[in-house]
């Protein structure tokens, strides 16, 4: 059993390692730019060109993709708890569907960041509402019918749901003038340049973790079935709800904050509970900072590698991170 | 104060169908009670509705005199275990790590429990399952998995233990280690205990009361010896079942049926 101290020390140690990956992502540029002349701009108040791309850039951008990956891992972890189901990922429901409807609608009306991201907000939550009064039955039942253990109402409608607003979104590929499809592609594999509330995800992020951590406990009996869990004590009604909205919003900020980076959702939460264990007090801030570090580390090669070409960051995650999850997985204990 | 659990005149239905029409049942602190019935006979429903599982379809239960129904879900846990026919483990985690889970309800809200090891070593240690403490819980066999599941419930150290098969899935040792385990927290701890099995002989000889289903609206409550008859267990099971003594002991024997000699 891993003890609170334990916990802290493994979470001060992956703090430190979020920092050091942080520090990296602002130093690391373009061909351009030296690790010293970012050092420089980054400490000295001078007003010079580098100074304006380090903190005007660089930090927004590192402090948004932290916030993302911490949010994604959190919220994939949530879900597969509420479904009970190792292949749940953020995006099970149709979250990110409803956000990708919502966000290239906007960019097929020609609109800017902003109300593209308030398009991708809005979408999310269309889905959220929509999942959560279909599946109601499963989500608020006070007592479970006999033999029915699992969650299979909510994914079911969760992966219809998806299934849809991914045939919505190939017509509007489809559909959209040449001129929109590049940003199109790029906001649905993920896309952190131009930032606009680069600390919005990580307040969030800070905010879902301090919700949900007290409720690790019952998580962890949850994670066992239903039926154990409230002879146990636990209401799961009041739970899986709890945690269905607090995995809701935070997919909805990060989709509205960085397009549909995949992958760190679904991995994260899984290659932690091979190295750290399964009890959800110590994997859910674990996840949080260790999703942090992924998306950073993968969002700084996304934009250091090609310069001044810029790769999507859920596919570099993807191609960096499938072979070493591989890894984890062969390398039974 | 005492902590009986009381069933008056309690009906079970499940989809329409009558299982129980008046069933009632004093369990006492000290009283070990077997459920015995057929399949679908509504064992399982009788003893999710005494867990405050599910809502009684008529009449009441009584836990410490008190309706179980106002009980909120961790006083409940505080008092009463269940062990659920399955647990499905879809994550791994280590036996440890299940086995503390249920120590929920005993900790205060913001306590991690890193210090409340006792009875779950205890009970790992009764069940003989500390060199598996470690062990991922998927990886184990079906009746290793069940004895975590029943150290489990002891480790919630409650006064009211109900539980749902508890013999499945387990060997003659420790099917007879379990009987012996329950039947000790009974008459030594004071504990009442409440299991359904289907081996009416070991049932007999593990219980001081018994009840038994017929599934159509049947029900018998009472000790043993008034209950577990081969003239009642006949008409429950629709199967002819012989009573014969075996030293000072009545043993249950079904008849075979016609046409199929070994």
């Amino acid at each position: 059993m891993t003890t609170f101290a334990s916990a802290l020390r493994l979470w001060a140690v992956m703090l430190a390692c979020g920092l050091a990956v942080l520090l990296g992502s602002v130093l690391l540029g373009g061909t351009d730019s030296t690790v010293a002349s970012s050092w420089q701009a980054l400490v000295s108040p001078a007003d010079t060109a580098m100074h304006a791309i380090v903190w005007e850039l660089r930090v927004p951008r590192a402090v948004a993709a932290y916030g993302v990956g911490g949010l994604l891992a959190v919220s994939g972890c949530l879900m597969q708890i509420l479904v009970r189901n190792p292949l749940a990922d953020p995006y099970t429901l149709g979250l990110s569907g409803g956000a990708a409807v919502g966000a290239l609608a906007a960019m097929l009306a020609g609109a800017g960041a902003a109300i593209t991201a308030m398009g991708a907000a809005a979408g999310a939550l269309l889905a959220c509402v929509t999942v959560f009064v279909l599946a109601h039955r499963d989500l608020l039942a006070r007592a479970r019918a006999a033999q029915r253990e699992d969650s299979t109402d909510l994914i079911l409608i969760g992966v219809m749901l998806a299934s849809g607003f991914g045939a919505i979104v190939s017509m509007m590929l489809v559909l959209a003038p040449d001129r929109n499809l590049r940003g199109m592609l790029f906001w649905m594999m993920g896309d952190l340049s131009g930032v606009a509330h680069a600390w919005l995800p990580v307040l969030v992020l800070l905010a879902c973790v301090l919700f949900v951590v007290p409720l690790g406990r019952q998580l962890n009996l949850l994670m066992r079935g239903e039926e154990s869990a409230s002879a146990l004590g636990v209401r799961p009604n009041v739970v899986k709800s709890a945690i269905f909205l607090a995995a809701s919003l935070a997919t909805a900020v990060a989709v509205t904050t960085a397009g549909t980076v995949g992958f760190v959702g679904l991995v994260v939460p899984h290659a932690l509970r091979r190295l750290v264990g399964n009890d959800q007090r110590v994997l859910l801030p674990a996840c949080a900072i260790g999703g942090g570090i992924v998306v950073t580390m993968a969002d700084t090669i996304s934009r250091v590698v090609a310069d001044p070409i810029q790769l999507p960051v859920g596919a570099v995650m993807a191609v960096i991170g499938v072979p070493t999850f591989m890894f984890l997985l062969v390398r039974r204990r | 104060m005492s902590f009986d659990l009381v069933a008056e005149s309690l009906a079970l239905s499940m989809r329409g169908r009558t299982l129980v029409r008046a069933l009632d049942m004093r369990v006492a602190p000290g009283q070990v009670w077997c459920v015995l019935g057929p399949n679908a006979a509504g064992k399982s429903t009788l003893l999710r509705t005494l867990a405050g599982l599910r809502a009684a379809d008529g009449g009441r239960v009584l836990l410490g005199g008190r309706d179980i129904g106002g009980y909120r879900p961790i006083e409940l846990a505080r008092r009463r275990g269940f062990l659920p026919q399955t647990i499905v483990d879809a994550f791994s985690l280590t036996v440890m790590d299940a086995v503390m889970s249920a120590r929920h309800p005993s900790l205060p809200f913001w306590a991690w429990g890193e210090r409340d090891t006792g009875p779950a070593e205890h009970a790992l240690h009764t069940f003989e399952l500390e060199s598996l403490a470690d062990r991922d819980v998927t990886t184990l066999s079906g009746g290793e998995r069940q004895r975590v599941n029943i150290a489990t419930l002891f480790t919630q150290d409650v006064d009211v233990l109900l539980l749902d098969e508890p013999l499945s899935s387990l060997d003659l040792h420790h099917q007879m280690k379990t009987l012996h385990e329950l039947t000790r927290a009974a008459s030594v701890h004071g504990k009442a205990v409440v299991y359904t099995v289907h081996d009416i002989n070991l049932a007999f000889q593990h219980a001081t009361h018994a009840v038994l289903l017929d599934g159509k609206g049947g029900a018998l409550a009472g000790l043993k010896d008034d209950v577990v008859t081969s003239e009642h267990l006949t008409a429950a099971f629709h199967h002819p079942i012989h009573g014969v003594r075996l030293g000072d002991a009545p043993f249950f024997l079904a008849a075979r049926l016609h046409g199929t000699p070994p």
